[in-house]
């Protein structure tokens, strides 16, 4: 609204003044005649011209007049239910003079009712507002009816926010705009708090995405490099589902023909699997490099999951390899692990079974591990992974499993040693239908 | 995964169909523990039998769901227990730790 079109007593005279309309045109049309006698020469009567101008004038103003302040029959008989309305009405003629408003909408504005009717609605806006009204209005007299949000201007120069619905009504042989005004105030208070809410939340995302960023970055540094000493060389492969995840896998060389190999995986993936794995993570370095035996390793961890980490609801399943090349000797075991594999030749490769429970549901998985004792040929490779690998469905929704992974190893067996990680890894990829689901680990050992 | 649970006098069966993984593996938990800790019904049982697959996250509610019922004297039990349950049972070393039954009528009639 401009400032001045409703200024309070400013619009009231102005409006006060409307009413004596026809006294003032009186009044300033007399006065104009007796200071405007060229006017009289022009006819030949000095006062004819005086007494057309003014009739006409009157006539023109009375009409107007008459125009601005005239309710429609129709009107007088619904202004009582209009007055019990929640929503603010406003009538306004097709000049946009008030022909009605009510108390809701009064109350609404903060402007008087006396001082609205019969003004122009024009002037209670500012230019800018009364130009997108005056759009709004096309549209309405182009669709017989509209709805828009808009800015009520008030009486102490506040702006409520508004829905405007607006209908155009032909009756009474006018053009009249019924325009109902409902208060969303609340509802924008509550949005602009939502956007602020959500702003907030953007900036926690972003920090939450940097730290996920850096833990991925330390998460990944754990991961065991492709390493080769003596007749040994171990490839291995880790990918997290999300940025970070609960697989691991430990590498640890005791001489240039001893190495020790463990693949874990924390149930679930995400930020709580990955916080266990990397908790546990020291722990079962330590352990392998300190060469505590598996069984040993197994009740260890189980009792420290149990006690340090009860609640968690997280369990961790575990394959664990000792090898000596130069005795061709491998100790395995595992807790409650998909089975590791011994790929030979072009044979189907052993599986070596968990004998374990997973770790840290229950306080007696410990002491019923058993090591296995595996004898190796030249040329053996020895294949870790965790259920990320196995657990993939293809556009059938037929699970790859155990029994699919075996035989993608039986065939990438055949590929020199240096390529049959990726034989593996792009068997599994070629099974499976979009993308990864699950954190997937993969460590291959080949003794030479 | 879907999941009702059919009431009867001490015993409530809960019988899941689909897939049981990180996505809804809460639910399972949410809906076994309110009948265990809330309800205090003595016997829950829970049938697999239409369970497509199950991961290690569905797994482990099952675990927690028996924890929380030996805590409390429920009885737990599963029954049922499709292919690719009782694989991912056996693969975790758990199957032992369940009380299992193959059908709903031999689980019922405990």
């Amino acid at each position: 609204m401009r400032g001045p079109h409703y200024a309070g007593d400013t619009r009231s005279t102005c409006l006060q003044g409307r009413r004596d309309d026809e006294t003032t045109v009186f009044s300033q049309l007399v006065s104009n005649s007796e200071s405007a006698p060229s006017l009289d020469h022009a006819s030949g009567d000095p006062l004819f011209p005086v007494a057309h101008a003014l009739t006409r004038s009157f006539m023109k103003e009375q009409s107007s007049s008459s125009r601005a302040s005239e309710k429609p029959e129709w009107l007088t008989h619904i202004e009582t239910v209009l007055e019990m309305l929640n929503e603010g009405i406003v009538i306004t003629n097709e000049d946009q003079r008030i022909l009605f408003v009510n108390s809701r909408f009064v109350e609404m504005t903060g402007i008087p009712q006396r001082d609205m009717l019969g003004a122009d609605a024009s002037e209670f806006y500012s230019k800018q507002e009364w130009e997108f009204l005056a759009q709004q209005i096309a549209v309405v007299r182009h669709q017989g009816r509209h709805r828009y949000e808009f800015l009520l201007p008030q009486k102490d120069g506040g702006r409520l926010p508004v829905i405007i619905s607006s209908r155009i009504l032909q009756n009474s042989g006018g053009e009249f705009r019924i325009i109902t005004a409902s208060d969303i105030s609340e509802q924008v208070r509550i949005a602009k708090e939502l956007r602020s809410a959500n702003a907030k939340l953007q900036e926690r995302q972003l920090e939450i995405e940097e730290d996920l960023r850096l833990a991925a970055q330390v998460q990944t540094s754990l991961a065991p490099k492709s390493t080769a000493r003596g007749n040994v060389t171990v490839d291995s492969f880790y990918h997290p589902v999300h940025s970070i995840g609960g697989d691991f896998a430990v590498v640890n060389w005791h001489d240039h023909d001893q190495v020790s190999v463990l693949m874990c995986d924390v149930s679930g993936h995400g930020i709580g699997s990955a916080l266990v794995a990397n908790r546990i993570y020291s722990e079962t370095t330590a352990h392998l490099r300190a060469g505590v035996c598996f069984s040993d390793m197994f009740g260890r961890l189980n009792r420290f999951l149990i006690e340090d980490i009860a609640g968690s609801g997280m369990f961790v399943t575990v394959a664990a390899a000792r090898i000596n090349a130069r005795q061709r000797r491998m100790h395995f075991a595992g807790a409650g692990h998909p089975p590791a594999m011994i790929a030979r030749g072009s044979h189907s490769p052993v599986l070596l079974q968990s004998h374990s429970m997973v770790l840290g549901a229950f306080p007696d998985a410990e002491g019923t591990s058993e090591s296995l004792e595996v004898e190796l040929e030249p040329d053996d490779r020895v294949v870790l992974y965790t259920d990320g690998i196995t657990d993939v469905f293809n556009s059938s929704g037929e699970i790859l499993g155990i029994e699919g992974v075996r035989e993608i190893v039986r065939e990438a067996a055949s590929l020199p040693a240096e390529e049959m990680k990726q034989g593996i890894l792009d068997g599994v990829v070629a099974w499976r239908n979009g993308p990864p689901t699950d954190d997937a680990s993969l460590v291959l050992v080949h003794v030479r | 995964m879907q999941i009702s649970a059919r009431r009867r006098e001490k015993v409530t069966i809960f019988d899941l169909s689909g897939d049981v993984d990180f996505a809804n593996s809460r639910q399972l938990r949410q809906s076994v523990f309110r009948e265990i800790q809330e309800n205090r019904t003595p016997q829950v049982v829970v049938n697999l039998s239409a369970v497509g697959y199950i991961d290690s996250s569905g797994v482990a509610s099952l675990v927690q769901a028996l924890k929380a019922s030996r805590n409390l004297g429920v009885r737990f039990i599963l029954f049922g227990l499709s292919t690719p349950a009782r694989e991912v049972l056996r693969l975790s070393r758990l199957i032992k730790v369940f009380e299992i039954y193959e059908t709903k009528e031999q689980a019922a009639a405990l």
